[in-house]
């Protein structure tokens, strides 16, 4: 099946919350990416070690790991959610979480940038599909979908664990790639994605599961 | 790699990615609680895909954040669960604990079996078809054994009474599978022990313990942070 999905929606350049001065600012850090890149090798070690801390109730350690992470962690949030006050409930939930089960990180299966993201993103999208479900029609609020413009998709390459997932994304028909950023970054459920694009409910879960099989098959050694 | 292999890596990639709503989140979430193999394709798709939040920019969160994490976790009189927020169960369980935490819940409910009185148990002649443990949400408590009879009771005990801070009570939940929001199975004794009727219809069921005002949720829903909860499944 080769349908063709509605590119003219998925390019169409959009503004969340910001307006178009924070788009450019937006645009120039990403492609300013060399700072986050200089920040990376040092958080990398830096994590686990403070999350190790906090495990054992060290309060220094937590507030270090909130200056270090919480600007990245909201602006995770704010993208996911389209709203400061839900963006700054999951935060603060992330970090009741974090103190609370710091300890049930566990080093040997996997990177604390993930543990502690993953933790962030599972906040801000539950307290956004609970939003949704009490208040379905305040929705229609949020943006279309976007795709990372090649540029942003470059700067992947500059940190080393993105690069496989970098060239991966690439391999993918454009469409389908922003299909996934819109799912993972925007926090687009099956049914918005399918009435955002107005295509049927089962070809978009086919489309993404189709694009997972083959993000994982060109990821796996 | 098996059909079924391929199914739960695609089903862990949909989880991931945050396409599923919330009842199909919550579903998923629990399956993972009991097959550490989609637990562990979960977590491989977190690698996976995490790289891709570094083309989000940072924003630096307002002030009042901080300090609200600040004053509800170490204020001078804390009330600790106020700021409970479970992760899901399997996520706190590290590996060797999700490969025994199935064998650990049977064993620690039929232990608990004995810590109901003679009385209870004349009452409720034991015929047990679930079982399960409640866990506390965060930092130490005691695990209170469920017990699901045939004949629809349910009997969730501590092996500690369990008094609910001042003007505040402990509410029992439970959340039959495929059943949308919990209900209520009233409020916990300060004995920590409680017999509820479920209905024979049960057989798999998460259960929950919430920290309510006093006398329970106003609403019929948890209203407070869920301070216990685990998971009763069918012995047969």
């Amino acid at each position: 099946m080769s349908q063709a999905m509605p590119l003219a929606i998925l390019w169409r350049p959009i503004s969340p919350l910001y307006g178009e001065a924070k788009e450019k600012e937006e645009e120039e850090a990403i492609k300013t990416g060399m700072l986050t890149e200089q920040q990376s090798t040092a958080e990398e070690e830096e994590l686990p070690d403070l999350l190790g801390r906090i495990a054992l109730g060290d309060r220094d350690a937590f507030r270090l790991l909130y200056e270090r992470q919480s600007a990245r962690l909201y602006g995770i949030a704010l993208r996911l959610t389209r709203d400061a006050g839900l963006a700054a409930d999951a935060l603060q939930e992330a970090f009741f979480q974090v103190w609370q089960h710091a300890g049930a990180f566990d080093a040997a299966r996997g990177r604390a940038e993930t543990w502690l993201i993953s933790l962030l993103r599972y906040r801000a999208l539950d307290l956004l599909r609970r939003q949704r479900r009490e208040d379905p029609v305040a929705e229609p609020q949020s943006p279309d979908l976007r795709d990372e413009s090649p540029d942003a998709i470059e700067t992947l390459s500059r940190q080393h664990e993105a690069d496989a997932l970098r060239r991966c994304l690439e391999t993918l028909p454009a469409d389908r790639r922003a299909l996934l950023t819109a799912a993972f970054l925007d926090g687009f459920s099956h049914q918005e994605l399918a009435q955002r694009l107005k295509t049927p409910l089962g070809t978009i879960k086919s489309w993404i599961r189709r694009s997972l099989a083959a993000l994982k098959e060109c990821l796996e050694p | 790699m098996s059909t079924e292999d391929e199914d739960r890596a695609l089903r862990a990639g949909e989880y991931v990615l945050g396409v599923l709503d919330a009842a199909e989140r919550a579903r998923l979430e629990e399956a993972a609680r009991r097959d550490p193999e989609l637990a562990r394709a979960i977590h491989a798709w977190e690698e996976r895909l995490t790289p891709l939040t570094r083309l989000v920019p940072p924003s630096p969160p307002p002030a009042a954040v901080w300090a609200r994490i600040e004053a509800r976790l170490f204020s001078a009189a804390p009330a600790s669960h106020e700021t409970a927020i479970p992760l899901p169960l399997w996520r706190r369980l590290r590996r060797w604990q999700v490969a025994t935490a199935a064998g650990f819940a049977i064993a620690a409910a039929l232990l608990a079996w004995t810590v109901i009185s003679p009385l209870e148990r004349q009452a409720h002649p034991p015929a047990p078809i679930a079982l399960g443990t409640l866990a506390p949400s965060q930092g130490q408590g005691p695990v209170l054994a469920a017990v699901l009879e045939r004949n629809g009771t349910l009997l969730v005990a501590s092996p500690a009474p369990m008094p609910p801070p001042a003007g505040r009570s402990y509410e029992l939940w439970i959340l039959p599978q495929g059943a949308r929001t919990p209900r209520s199975l009233g409020v916990m004794p300060e004995s920590g022990r409680r017999v509820a009727e479920v209905g024979t219809g049960v057989r798999e069921a998460q259960v929950m313990i919430s920290l309510e005002p006093r006398g329970g949720s106003p609403s019929g829903l948890p209203t407070g942070p869920v301070v216990y909860a685990g998971q009763i499944s069918a012995l047969e």
